[in-house]
């Protein structure tokens, strides 16, 4: 009862309107990117398909579903950090690892509501109501949520180890978009990599032969499932243990 | 209820505690220190937030470190006026009930129960956000007694209230002592404290200086001269009417200040109560009176010095 209790309430904090302006951001910025893409393409000329791979593989896949993560799973136990609202939650007859889980899967829950309203509008956009059917959107929204849950148990990880786990995080999400379009090996150290192979209309491939990338390297679909379950498993994991046995006390108060 | 065992506690190399051995038996016990004496420290350990860098934490009778069971009896308010501003305080404290596992059904009435308590029944659906300091202070203490714990933690509990609050949360707090629960209340304001308890533990740069009934300490300071400075335009004359009491030891006029007057007593408490009969039997104009002395800081320089 007092997971759920406490799953809702994390729940009801991130939905508040001053945290959802980032969420509503972002959603917009695809929307009105998808939008300008098609009203600016040439008579003939506009590929909805590609289009829609290029704008879910770059900017739904590629940031905002990193951005999002980032940004809410750090804040989970950063800013109880910050605030100095921490003792409350620390001095409760419930396991830590067990206030961490239900934090962490309200955040994983807001970030796939709100990177799959980001794509259904991407789809919107570019195919229109009646073609929705013929987009990969569908697939992609199966994939979505393993993006969020990896991610985020990426950044919930950072923020049990690091104070200011926003502003490393923030390099973190400025470099992965860019790894799986250089070539060579270096794609493989990106979880992005394993997600697009996972959605395969948006591996590397089709995406760098529309942007004039170069070489890119295949992996396969029993390679990026078990990386990406991997991530989610043994981030979660080390930062459910981390936060169970490590001190949390507003850093002004120790005297 | 509650024992620490020879610990210590280090912050990198700063020491927050030092090789301290106490109890806390039933009943309130005031931590009493200046800042920066360890008190946030020791309530840190015993609430499991830190751990000893050496020695042992018990409470009743476990390591409270990350412990659900010591939580289960265990409440807890910390100095920080912080809470969860977007929340209302009925939503706060309730929130607090669940997470400490009460029963669902009972935590309506508990919660509206612990809100009259502290007396922030008319405010209680109001958001944190808007609070005074010292109603930030009386629902932070309802959380903490919410689940009818049997130990309970208030770290500078009587902060920000005003005389009215402050009596009526002594109250509170007597009366949870004499239910049997183990109170351990921390101030910096030693005057403060024994309008709630007679047992104390003083704590300096992170040792323990003091422990016991707080008459017995008392003694031990006031056997040392204490100092009291007034301001008056017969300073003069005062003093030689002072100097005439047996228990004032000395009366010091200050070349810099025509007005000021300073003496030293071995008695200060009798020297409050005959001073302002002997001020208006003689009519002296008092423009100012205060003690240096009259302050734990000072407390603590007769004890170590």
């Amino acid at each position: 009862m007092s997971d759920l209790y406490l799953f809702r309430n994390t729940l009801r904090d991130l939905l508040r309107p001053g945290k959802l302006t980032a969420a509503a951001l972002m959603v917009t910025v695809a929307a009105i990117v998808a939008t300008v893409k098609r009203a600016s393409a040439g008579p003939g000329l506009f590929d909805a398909a590609t289009s829609y791979n290029e704008i879910s593989a770059l900017l739904v896949f590629g940031y905002i579903v990193v951005i999002l993560s980032l940004v809410l799973s750090t804040g989970l136990i950063g800013q109880e950090i910050e605030q100095k609202t921490i003792p409350y939650l620390l001095t409760r007859p419930m396991p830590r690892w067990r206030i961490l889980l239900a934090k962490y899967l309200a955040a994983v829950l807001v970030t796939t509501a709100t990177v799959w309203l980001a794509d259904f509008l991407v789809a919107l956009a570019l195919f229109g109501p009646a073609k929705i059917g013929a987009s990969h959107l569908w697939k992609d929204m199966l994939i979505l949520p393993l993006g969020a849950m990896a991610y985020s148990g990426i950044f919930l990880l950072l923020s049990t180890v690091v104070p200011k786990a926003l502003l490393y995080g923030l390099g973190y999400a400025v470099i992965e978009p860019l790894l799986p379009r250089l070539p060579g090996d270096w794609q493989k150290i990106s979880l992005l990599s394993y997600l697009h192979a996972l959605a395969p209309h948006l591996d590397a491939g089709n995406v760098a032969a529309s942007n004039q990338v170069s070489a890119v390297t295949y992996i396969a679909g029993w390679v990026a499932w078990t990386v990406v379950v991997a991530v989610i498993l043994s981030s979660v994991i080390a930062a459910l243990v981390v936060f169970s046995i490590r001190e949390y006390t507003p850093q002004e108060e120790k005297s | 209820m509650i024992v620490l065992e020879g610990v210590s506690r280090w912050y990198g190399q700063v020491m927050g505690l030092n090789d301290v051995s106490c109890t806390f038996p039933r009943g309130i016990t005031a931590l009493l220190g200046p800042n920066g004496a360890g008190k946030s420290t020791m309530m840190k350990l015993i609430t499991g937030q830190l751990r000893p860098s050496t020695g042992r934490v018990t409470v009743l009778g476990e390591a409270p470190f990350a412990n659900p069971k010591v939580f289960r009896k265990l409440g807890y308010c910390p100095e920080s006026e912080s809470a969860y501003d977007d929340m209302t305080g009925r939503e706060f404290v309730t929130m607090c009930a669940h997470l400490a596992g009460m029963d669902g059904k009972l935590i309506r009435g508990r919660v509206s129960e612990v809100i009259d308590q502290v007396g922030m029944s008319q405010n209680a659906d109001r958001k944190i956000g808007g609070y005074s300091k010292g109603m930030r202070q009386r629902i932070k203490i309802s959380q903490g007694i919410v689940h009818n714990p049997d130990v309970l933690i208030l770290d500078e509990p009587l902060n920000g209230l005003d005389p009215v609050g402050r009596r009526e949360i002594t109250g509170l707090m007597q009366t949870l002592s004499a239910e049997g629960k183990c109170i351990v209340v921390s101030s910096h304001i030693l005057y403060e404290v024994e309008q709630m308890t007679t047992h104390i533990l003083m704590l300096h740069k992170g040792r323990l200086q003091a422990q016991g009934d707080i008459y017995a300490i008392r003694d031990l300071i006031d056997g040392h001269p204490h100092r009291i400075a007034i301001r008056s335009p017969q300073a003069r004359l005062l003093a030689q009417r002072l100097l005439e009491l047996p228990y004032v030891l000395s009366a010091r006029l200050d070349a810099a200040d025509a007005q000021a007057v300073e003496i030293e007593t071995h008695s200060p408490d009798r020297f409050y109560t005959e001073f302002p009969a002997l001020a208006l039997t003689n009519n002296f104009v008092i423009r100012q009176f205060a003690s240096p002395d009259n302050n734990l800081e000072a407390v603590f320089n007769y004890l170590t010095n």
